[in-house]
């Protein structure tokens, strides 16, 4: 047995110069900012972005940013990793870890406090971005959701924005009004419930408002619909969601699921069902295809969109945005880098591949958003944005919200009691 | 394995015969063919029902039909020119030879080793790899991307294995971490264990040095165990989809599942047919390969009469 | 895995490898041994050392991980068992472990069953054999990510075949996924389908070991099937089922794929499994820390379970 011991040993040895490398590792020197010639600038940046598709066409999108910025940067190499949302963390984790940070970071909303907080983001005050130089170039909506104590971490690029969407042709013939659909949690149940369709055993044949939600994913819509009641989740990191428009819009979900559609139902493409008329209103995204490719003109045509608005209207967005690593060697060049990222023709490219819309304050003139009706709808009320996240431990949190909406949408807790303990996570 | 000999003590009188019975159609053979191709069936629906989405279109899958109105063969074709797909396969069956070459060559020493060389700390040892079976991949993960971002020498590291990217970006990193798992010494070590050691033995005596014993003498006969292990490490490798994800940047070394990703974490949307068609197209080279290797298992391994 | 090495033939490695049964003089047999020996430490040495750089030494680092509050933000803190402390409160564990639990004991022995059920069958001279272990073995070389997906619409409760199938005997539809007193139980059925393949090729290179003549001999004796069955064919399945019994435990317990792509641990924690729950918290909350403690009681309870196995697959089998 010696010898296994000696192993033992030798691999515990190992193991704690393993956890030693990453405790030093993540400290990262801090540089002034050195002027240099961009033309002489030389280098490598190492670009993380699930915002490009790893297919041909994502690719080539990515590299006409590289060769726009290879004519301003001749000698810098553009290193670009295509990952994707699912599995943007482990990335993101096993390269602090190693201390082989990247230069520039793709991340979604709700990351950003979360990653300011534990220092992988740099503070873009260092490359004199002010919420008022944001606010002008990209679209103001999107500030909260980029800052974390008061201090700009990221940039926006595009915006995935969700509206509710339904069928004219379904309201005509339930008796309602398709030029004035309801926006109220008791318009719209009143509506639902006009809409459903059953069978003769009282099994639900078509929903009368469709979640667009699977099972442990209804926390979005409660976001979105907390905010319509009043209340944005966080408010300068602090929860806002333990009180009595968070237990009403819970409980209002609750009397909705099983009552105008059964939970988690969706269809086999997972696919907002107001698209294919399986459902005559529910929550869709931000961009239709309209094509025969896609859903059809027919299908287009019969849509409608309106936001919610039970006390405040609101738009909830989401999107992709860009950071510096506060580990990155060469943050100049990765801040030049994002600027290339971030002009129109990039985002144009960027939000068609992601069926998002461009996170510009000119959004509404991008071919892409003129492209579709819905896109012109939710791009004319970015201002109405709020976002989910804002905590620093929103990622943590965000898990636990999955599973306790559901146990209180199917009966199990009380919504009073689950919004008190995810409070409680929330610090 | 001593087993045997008590079954032929179980079953007094036992001779060994020579009469082969007579096939007939019976009730009982009506059944079993009946269950097995019922259980056949359940078995492959799913990929059957693979196979049918990839023809459909987007629609029609979102609307659930049974046959697609057209048949969409250009779906076949998109999905493979979404990314360059040749590459992928290129690269998959690199890794899987890789892997799978590393993996019979250490595996089966380590497997015929532990069932049949009386070392010190043997059972220790057995029960070393059946302990590494219990760690799940995810959790080593991060570790695991630290050791081989510093392998000496490699990647610009230095003889500490500071200063650059070790294996990271490379064949090596794809192929060693993951190649000649515990469960394939494992799996090695029950075919090698139920061999007579009579055989070993008179080689032994004939002066057949061990490596000899094992290579010669021992390895023939697990042929079906060797086929087994290739199997399921080529399997393996052909699906993997973490590791590669973590430790590569480029087309150059990342295989297909990873393209296969494109359709199903597309930030757009998840296209559904391209997904369904170019997982059929994937998984076809391991069924055909599978067909092959079954032929195998008929033919017997540590062939009649020598437990007898 | 304290557990298993403490108690190492409790985990049942039982037939210490054997010594040469030559009648050669004790000092020349001495010599032959260490030769032996030493050749067997060489041949071994290379999955020896390629298992501690790439699997010991990682699994050590999250073993010490568990003692700290690692979540990729500066230094790790020792901090004790405050992990472990928090763990037993934590719901999201326990439910994961109750759940991990049950799918385990019913998976395990129902899909071992039914293979080797079917690999009798098949290891038997019938028609188109090659096509009826293919179509068995389909399932195992489909990546789950497609799998996973079909099942889900296989499932889905408005449109999917499984609720056609309940209407055609005019039954109503169940939330197969959706409803969380069935989303574990469907989720065994795929499980069970998705591992059989693997474990009936197991048992049918084992089959091939089975001695002929010894059926024949039970036959011609009289045995019956089940007699052939129970004194012939499976006491030689030992090393196999060994195997089988073993990687099946660990595999179960080890499911993560088909949860991550078909439900994400929900409705609720309904489906909530450990590998799931860690990986959950390890990138999902980035708490590394934690999610290696739950890695920790993990392993230690696989480790109990595979002893538990052994005993009751019985003594016949030790190998």
């Amino acid at each position: 047995m010696k010898r296994s011991t000696t192993l033992g040993v030798v691999g515990t040895a190992l193991a704690v110069a393993v956890v030693l490398s990453a405790c030093t590792s993540t400290g990262g020197a801090k540089e002034g900012a050195k002027s240099v010639d961009p033309a002489k600038a030389t280098g490598t940046i190492r670009v993380l972005t699930p915002a490009y598709p790893a297919s041909n066409e994502g690719k080539a999108a990515f590299q006409a940013v590289v060769d726009g910025f290879n004519k301003t940067y001749p000698h810098v190499k553009v290193e670009p990793d295509f990952a994707t949302y699912a599995t943007l963390n482990e990335k993101i984790s096993t390269s602090i870890a190693s201390g082989a940070g990247y230069d520039v970071l793709v991340t979604g909303v709700g990351w950003v406090q979360p990653f300011a907080a534990k220092n992988v983001f740099e503070d873009l005050g260092n490359h004199g971005v002010t919420k008022k130089t944001l606010g002008e170039k990209s679209t103001p909506a999107l500030i909260p959701a980029s800052t974390y104590k008061d201090k700009i971490y990221a940039w926006p690029l595009t915006a995935d924005a969700r509206a509710i969407g339904f069928r004219k042709s379904a309201f005509i013939k339930a008796g309602l009004d398709p030029k004035n659909p309801p926006t109220t949690f008791k318009g719209i149940k009143a509506a639902a419930e006009k809409l459903t369709e059953r069978d003769a055993a009282g099994n639900i044949t078509r929903p009368g408002f469709d979640f667009n939600t699977s099972p442990g994913n209804y926390r979005q819509a409660f976001v979105q619909l907390l905010a319509a009641d009043g209340k944005d989740l966080y408010v300068n990191g602090k929860q806002n969601f333990d009180n009595k428009q968070g237990v009403e819009t819970l409980n209002w979900m609750k009397s909705m699921i099983n009552h105008v559609q059964p939970f988690g139902q969706q269809n086999a493409a997972l696919k907002p069902m107001t698209y294919t008329n399986d459902a005559p209103m529910g929550f869709v995204g931000g961009s239709i295809d309209c094509s025969e490719a896609g859903v059809g003109q027919a299908n287009c045509d019969d849509l409608g969109f309106f936001l919610l608005n039970n006390t405040r209207e609101v738009e909830m967005v989401g999107g992709n945005l860009a950071s510096v690593g506060a580990n990155s060697k060469n943050k100049d060049l990765a801040w030049a880098f994002i600027k290339s990222m971030s002009s129109d023709a990039a985002l144009e490219a960027m939000a068609k591949l992601n069926n998002q819309i461009p996170a510009t304050a000119n959004a509404a003139d991008s071919a892409i958003v003129k492209s579709n009706a819905l896109s012109k709808f939710v791009a004319k009320n970015l201002g109405r944005a709020i976002y989910e996240g804002g905590a620093t431990n929103w990622l943590e949190v965000r898990t636990d919200f999955n599973s306790s909406v559901d146990d209180v949408l199917l009966g199990k807790r009380d919504a009073a009691e689950v919004l008190g303990e995810l409070a409680t996570k929330s610090r | 394995m001593t087993s045997p000999s008590t079954a032929v003590q179980a079953i007094p009188g036992a001779i060994v015969p020579t009469r082969r019975r007579k096939k007939r159609v019976t009730i009982g053979r009506v059944a079993l063919y009946l269950v097995l191709t019922v259980g056949a069936f359940l078995m492959i629906a799913p990929f059957l029902w693979m196979i049918l989405t990839a023809f459909k279109s987007e629609l029609e899958v979102a609307r659930f039909t049974w046959l697609p109105a057209v048949w969409r063969w250009d779906n076949f074709v998109g999905a493979m020119q979404t990314a360059p797909f040749l590459q992928y396969f290129r690269n998959s069956l690199v890794i899987a030879v890789g892997e799978t070459a590393v993996t019979l060559a250490i595996c089966t020493m380590a497997g015929y080793v532990l069932s049949s060389i009386p070392i010190r700390g043997g059972k220790f040892l057995l029960n070393y790899f059946i302990t590494l079976l219990m760690v799940p991949f995810q959790i080593i993960l991060v570790p695991l991307f630290l050791i081989v971002k510093s392998v000496p020498l490699f990647g610009g590291n230095d003889i500490f294995g500071q200063g650059g990217t070790g294996w990271l970006n490379s064949w090596w990193g794809l192929i060693v971490p993951l190649a000649a798992a515990p469960i394939f010494t494992f799996l090695a070590r029950q075919f090698y264990v139920s061999l007579p050691s009579e055989l070993a033995d008179a080689a032994r005596m004939d002066g057949v040095g061990e490596f000899g014993i094992f290579w010669r003498i021992m390895t023939p006969l697990v042929k079906p165990a060797l086929i087994t292990i290739a199997v399921f490490q080529i399997e393996a490798a052909w699906n993997g989809f973490l590791w590669p994800l973590m430790i590569t940047t480029t087309d150059d070394l990342r295989p297909l599942q990873l393209g296969l990703a494109i359709f199903s974490q597309n930030p757009a949307s998840i296209q559904w047919p391209y997904l369904m068609a170019g997982t059929a197209l994937a998984t076809l080279p391991m069924v055909l390969l599978f067909v092959f290797a079954q032929k195998q298992f008929v033919e017997g391994m540590a062939n009649v009469g020598l437990k007898g | 895995m304290t557990t298993t090495l403490s108690k190492p033939s409790e985990v049942g490695v039982a037939q210490s490898p054997r010594p040469g049964r030559s009648g050669a003089a004790p000092r020349r047999r001495s010599s032959v041994v260490s030769r032996q020996k030493r050749a067997g430490w060489w041949m071994i040495a290379p999955a020896l050392v390629q298992s501690v750089v790439f699997i010991t030494v990682p699994t050590i680092a999250a073993i010490l991980l568990a003692f700290t509050d690692y979540s990729f933000s500066g230094a790790p803190n020792f901090i004790g068992g405050a992990n472990f402390v928090e763990l037993f409160g934590d719901i999201r564990f326990r439910t994961a472990l109750v759940n991990t639990v049950l799918y385990v004991l019913v998976v395990v022995p129902v899909s071992m069953a039914i293979a080797l059920a079917v690999a009798i069958a098949l290891n038997q001279k019938i028609r188109a054999l090659g096509a009826f272990r293919t179509a068995y073995y389909i399932p195992v070389v489909t990546a789950t990510v497609a799998v996973g997906t079909v099942w889900l619409w296989i499932f889905n409760s408005g449109s999917g075949l499984a609720n056609g199938v309940l209407a055609l005997f005019g039954l109503s539809p169940v939330g197969w996924l959706t409803d969380p007193n069935h989303a574990l139980s469907s989720l065994m059925v795929v499980g069970i389908w998705q591992g059989l393949g693997a474990k009936m090729i197991i048992y049918l290179a084992a089959l091939q070991g089975v001695s002929p003549q010894l059926v024949e001999a039970a036959n011609l004796d009289g045995a019956n099937r089940w007699q052939v069955f129970r004194f012939v064919t499976w006491p030689s399945l030992g090393p196999a089922q060994f195997f089988v019994l073993i990687t099946s435990i660990v595999g179960t317990f080890q499911v993560f794929d088909l949860v991550y792509v078909t439900t994400k641990g929900g409705p609720g924690l309904a489906t909530n499994v450990l590998v799931f729950d860690v990986y959950n918290n390890a990138f999902g909350s980035l708490r590394l820390g934690y999610a290696s403690a739950e890695t920790v009681i993990m392993m230690i309870l696989i480790g109990g379970f595979i002893i538990l196995g052994r005993r009751l697959q019985g003594a016949n089998t030790h190998d």
